[in-house]
């Protein structure tokens, strides 16, 4: 009886396993395919430029406050918690080359990404799921328009050529931040601090940080529009895939600045 | 505002924002930087990095652009600030800022402010860097020392005698060592100095030991032969010995009057001796205290000064020898018309990266044109003249100076027994070279030869080549397309090579 | 005309379309009426190429749409509109940018033209001076309404409805009946409407057809359909509680609005 029961318990495990393992797989095939169908519709005419500018003012121009904030206060914390640690071996004129190089390599981009996966993911997988279950979509395409080139390109494209920029701004701010910090509140010598800022930063270390931003821009809005076309089932399926996507979103960020940094910088 | 104006306001601030720190991060050597570079070497850059300070006087006067291996020592490219003069016998040295600070390279400007370095130029004199290490080292072999001689203190410290002593030596100390902080804050890096060369001579030293261990071997094989004989020879010896002694005491009784008087001369020599030894004592006692000629000599820093520049010149001259560079190499060409073997083989003296000596020979099939003799010849039908073209068919020699200016190479000299220049450029790092030689400039009726080539090293020592050779020549025979391959060696590669040959005895 | 021959379409291991055979005349109006959730949504989306068949012809003037790629598929749709059920009309645009969105893509009039276009298209829809305000501002009618100019906008040859009643009052769907009569007469469309609002079908119906387990179970005009001797479709037609259908109907029901949803990913 016991035997019995655990049997079942482990065999209704294995389902329930296996179940979600195929979902995931046939989920990541799904998105494959999305990928291709972007990709053969961002080089076919006619380019969506108005679009693009439109998504380019609601995933840049729209984000920079919030994207500035973070940076802002994460080039502040981080001045502090490495002036904490610095000052118990003297090396406090290191402060600003860590802040600059932590920022404009890793800090800057994840933290811009994980902004616009918030942001701007959860608003485009709502919206593309709010069309989706409302039959715009199919509307869209009773109306001799493609969904993927006139939704899901301009989106992409946008994403990935604004992230850049805002972790350009990024960047700037989080060294101020670092800067206010540590020369008002902690008493560095402004010049020191100033110099080894810049000393050890190379140009590559900001350029490898916009590179990591573009694939981060155009990873999100990938994801987001994705989860927004399969919504389904009303309010709660869009509710549903604005979550997904969120967190697909972010997860992807982390995991492929992971990958990123170890392969290629 | 327009959807348009905003976006392009927001992309345009953020090449704005871009452009600023590009010109801020790439401030060496950037656009708009002024200033020159200087090299210095150093025995060990440890713990220096790229863009680390330069400092003067304390002062940040540029930054360490580049740190490169050459030879075996470290060579630094120092930017210096546009309006900075640095005297040409400045001093440099690796500091640390704190106790684990970061490394920067101090100047500490020389005296003969007349001369500045130029541009490009080298600061010749260097410190080497404390290496922590060696100072834990001497710290653990002064605390042996100290060890030793609290013990002594502490016997003698028991008595009362030796307490009142003991207060005397430490006002004499208080001195003293007033005395000896001034004298050793003007010479702290002449103390340095003196260490270094001390730590050369001492290698010198092992060095020329090693080298004579042939000679000791053959002096010890000697004293063994010696004793050898005189194993053999000993029972006789022995013999003789006895003999003698026999005569010798027979003398003694015989002659016990003059013993006596020889003994007591002997006593008086030896009462001598001992005047004598105590004298020495004293001259000693004064030398140490700084009396007398040889007191100053060995006391007087002027003395101490003279070694140091002495021992500098001479280290400054092995380093010389140490830098001459020697490279051989073989090459075979092979020239498609007529299909024929062309051999190679030079020696290239290098004494600095810029300049180098070439000498080789060179087996020509064609050989070299010697002359144009015209034969007339009688016979019964009339007088034949023909035309006898003599080639010899020796080697050629080849005596080359080079001259390197960057990428670019002049040579010029002896090129196959003839006069001639040529021309080398260097592309990927050295790896490759196209040139141009012109020789054979007074050959008859034809154009100088004119060789043009490309060489490509393919690993260190293998290189391939290929070209055209005598491209001016009209005859089409003569004109010939050739490709080859040779082989060559540095001097260290040699030293492998022959190290890797047993050598017997 | 437009020819449907043993359409098959399943979703996972459910058939929602098991054989259909249909035929659409020209310039007339067919009504397919079946309960919900039945596949009459199904139905409509794989004759405008929405959904893919998985086996039959689709003829449309002759064309195969089942055996066409997606450029072919392009072109033939710009044959059909479509007034969804929701109206789907794009939320983030006002009326008359929905009303112009396919001459603008399809670039049919100059940009000066348009507002004349649109204004006309809106007329025939008994609507004016709304082109400023946003589908959130409309009510349920006016946005089928809006919908409908939108997808007469391109002068289609065939216009589907789905739905076209459904939600509305009773007098609203009167109007939207006579407009769809209309537009029959007026512009000599072919159209297919689904519905279950049998008041509607026998008003606009040229042709009525049931739709019933996957299978055309009768076709005729409204008047042979309100006469039938099929228990099925007299069921329906009579709205009645008991009868054959009412068996099934649940589960049935169940799983294909489900998989009605899953299918129109992609805008395929």
């Amino acid at each position: 009886m016991t035997d019995n029961r655990k049997r079942n318990g482990v065999t209704a495990f294995l389902e329930t396993f296996g179940t979600r393992v195929f979902r995931m797989v046939e989920d990541l095939g799904n998105l494959f395919v999305f990928l291709l169908q972007c990709l053969t519709w961002m080089f076919r005419p006619p380019s969506e430029i108005r679009n693009i500018v439109k998504q380019m003012e609601e995933v840049g121009v729209n984000s920079l406050p919030v994207v500035l904030v973070t940076a802002t206060f994460t080039g502040m914390v981080l001045a502090l918690q490495s002036w904490s640690g610095f000052q118990r071996f003297q090396a406090t004129s290191f402060v600003g080359t860590v802040v600059a190089l932590s920022i404009t390599r890793e800090l800057g981009p994840v933290f811009a990404g994980l902004m616009v996966s918030g942001r701007v993911g959860a608003s485009m997988a709502a919206e593309l799921g709010t069309m989706k279950v409302t039959e715009q979509i199919d509307a869209l395409v009773t109306l001799a328009t493609n969904p993927v080139k006139y939704l899901v390109v301009p989106r992409v494209v946008a994403s990935t050529l604004v992230l850049p920029v805002l972790v350009v701004f990024a960047d700037l701010v989080g060294v101020l931040g670092g800067y206010f910090v540590s020369v008002y509140l902690l008493g560095a010598n402004p010049y020191v601090y100033a110099d080894k800022t810049y000393q050890y930063l190379e140009f590559r270390d900001i350029y490898t940080g916009l590179v990591k931003a573009a694939v981060f821009g155009f990873l999100i809005a990938l994801i987001s529009c994705y989860n927004g076309f399969i919504a389904q089932g009303g309010a709660e399926g869009v509710g549903r895939a604005t979550t997904k996507a969120v967190v697909a979103s972010s997860m992807t960020v982390l995991v492929s600045d992971y990958f990123m940094t170890s392969y290629m910088f | 505002m327009s959807k348009e104006a905003k976006v392009g306001i927001f992309v345009l601030l953020g090449i704005v924002v871009l452009t600023y720190f590009t010109f801020k991060v790439s401030k060496l050597g950037g656009i708009g930087e002024k200033g020159y570079n200087l090299t210095v070497d150093f025995e060990t850059a440890a713990g220096l990095e790229p863009k680390a300070n330069v400092k003067m006087a304390g002062v940040p006067v540029g930054k360490v652009e580049a740190i490169r291996l050459v030879g075996n020592n470290a060579r630094l490219v120092l930017r210096i600030q546009e309006g900075v003069q640095i005297p040409i016998d400045s001093v440099a040295s690796i500091q640390t800022q704190g106790l684990l600070g970061e490394k920067y390279v101090e100047i500490l400007p020389g005296k003969d402010t007349s001369r500045m370095l130029p541009a490009g130029g080298r600061v010749a004199n260097t410190i080497p860097p404390a290496n922590l290490d060696e100072i834990i080292r001497k710290v653990s072999l002064i605390s042996e020392d100290l060890r030793k001689f609290t013990q002594t203190l502490a016997s003698t410290l028991g008595t009362e005698e030796g307490r009142k002593a003991v207060s005397d030596i430490l006002r004499n100390v208080q001195e003293t060592t007033e005395v000896l902080r001034t004298v050793v804050a003007g010479n702290e890096e002449r103390l340095n100095r003196i260490l270094a060369n001390v730590d050369t001579l001492s290698g010198d030293l092992r060095d020329i030991s090693s080298a004579n261990k042939e000679d000791l071997r053959a002096t010890i094989a000697n004293l063994r032969a010696f004793s050898e004989t005189l194993k053999t020879e000993g029972p006789g010896l022995a013999r003789k010995l006895e003999e003698m002694s026999e005569q010798v005491s027979g003398a003694i009784g015989e002659n016990r009057g003059n013993i006596r008087e020889s003994i007591e001369n002997l006593k008086n020599a030896s009462a001598k001796l001992d005047n004598t030894l105590e004298s020495a004592s004293r001259v000693l006692a004064r030398i140490d205290r700084g009396e007398g000629t040889l007191g100053k000599l060995v006391t007087d820093n002027t003395t101490v000064t003279s070694l140091n520049d002495t021992l500098d010149g001479i280290n400054r001259f092995v380093r010389k020898t140490d830098a001459l560079k020697t490279f051989l190499d073989y090459r075979l060409e092979y020239q498609t018309e007529p299909s024929e073997f062309k051999h190679y083989a030079n020696l290239r003296l290098q004494p600095s990266a810029d300049k180098y000596y070439l000498i080789g020979i060179v087996d020509d099939p064609r050989g070299k044109f010697d002359s144009t003799e015209t034969i007339t010849t009688t016979t019964p039908g009339g007088t034949v003249r023909t035309q006898q073209e003599s080639f010899s068919n020796d080697l050629k020699f080849t005596a080359m100076v080079a001259k390197r200016f960057s990428a670019l190479t002049i040579r010029g000299g002896v090129m196959e027994s003839t006069g001639g220049v040529g021309l080398d450029y260097h592309l990927m790092k050295d790896r490759m070279s196209i040139g141009v030689d012109a020789f054979d400039f007074a050959r008859k009726d034809q154009p100088p030869h004119l060789k043009v080539f490309g060489n490509y090293d393919i690993v260190k020592n293998f290189f391939i080549t290929g070209g055209v050779d005598d491209v001016l020549n009209d005859e089409a025979n003569l004109r010939t397309l050739f490709f080859g391959f040779g082989i060559k060696f540095a001097d260290e590669d040699l030293k492998t090579v022959l190290g890797a040959v047993p050598i017997r005895p | 005309m437009i020819e449907i021959r043993g359409l098959h379409k399943r979703f996972g291991k459910n058939i929602v379309l098991d054989g259909i055979e249909l035929v659409v005349p020209r310039g007339k109006n067919t009504v397919v009426i079946g309960g919900s959730g039945t596949g009459k949504s199904v139905l409509i989306k794989c004759v405008v190429g929405l959904l893919r068949a998985d086996e039959g012809e689709i003829l449309i003037d002759g064309e195969d749409a089942t055996k066409m790629d997606e450029r072919e598929l392009v072109r033939i749709r710009r044959k059909f509109g479509m007034l969804f059920q929701g109206s789907a009309l794009f939320d983030s645009m006002d009326v008359g940018e929905n009303v112009a969105f396919s001459l603008r893509r399809l670039h049919l009039y100059p940009e000066r033209q348009i507002r004349d276009v649109v204004e006309e298209k809106l007329a025939m829809v008994g609507l004016r001076d709304i082109q400023h305000l946003m589908p959130a501002e409309l009510s349920g009618g006016m946005k089928k309404r809006v919908g409908l100019a939108r997808a007469i906008a391109a002068e289609p040859e065939i216009l589907l409805y789905d739905e076209p009643t459904t939600g509305l009052d009773p007098i609203m769907a009167d109007v939207i009946n006579d407009l769809i009569i209309s537009l029959r007469e007026l512009l000599g469309v072919t159209s297919i409407s689904i519905t279950h609002d049998m008041a509607s079908a026998y008003k606009i119906a040229d042709q009525i057809a049931m739709l019933y387990k996957g299978k055309i179970v009768e076709v005729g005009t409204p008047e042979e359909i309100r006469n039938t001797r099929n228990p099925v479709v007299s069921q329906f037609v009579e709205g009645r509680a008991e009868g054959p259908i009412t068996a099934e109907h649940e589960e049935f029901v169940r799983f294909v609005r489900r998989s009605g949803e899953t299918g129109t990913q992609g805008g395929r």
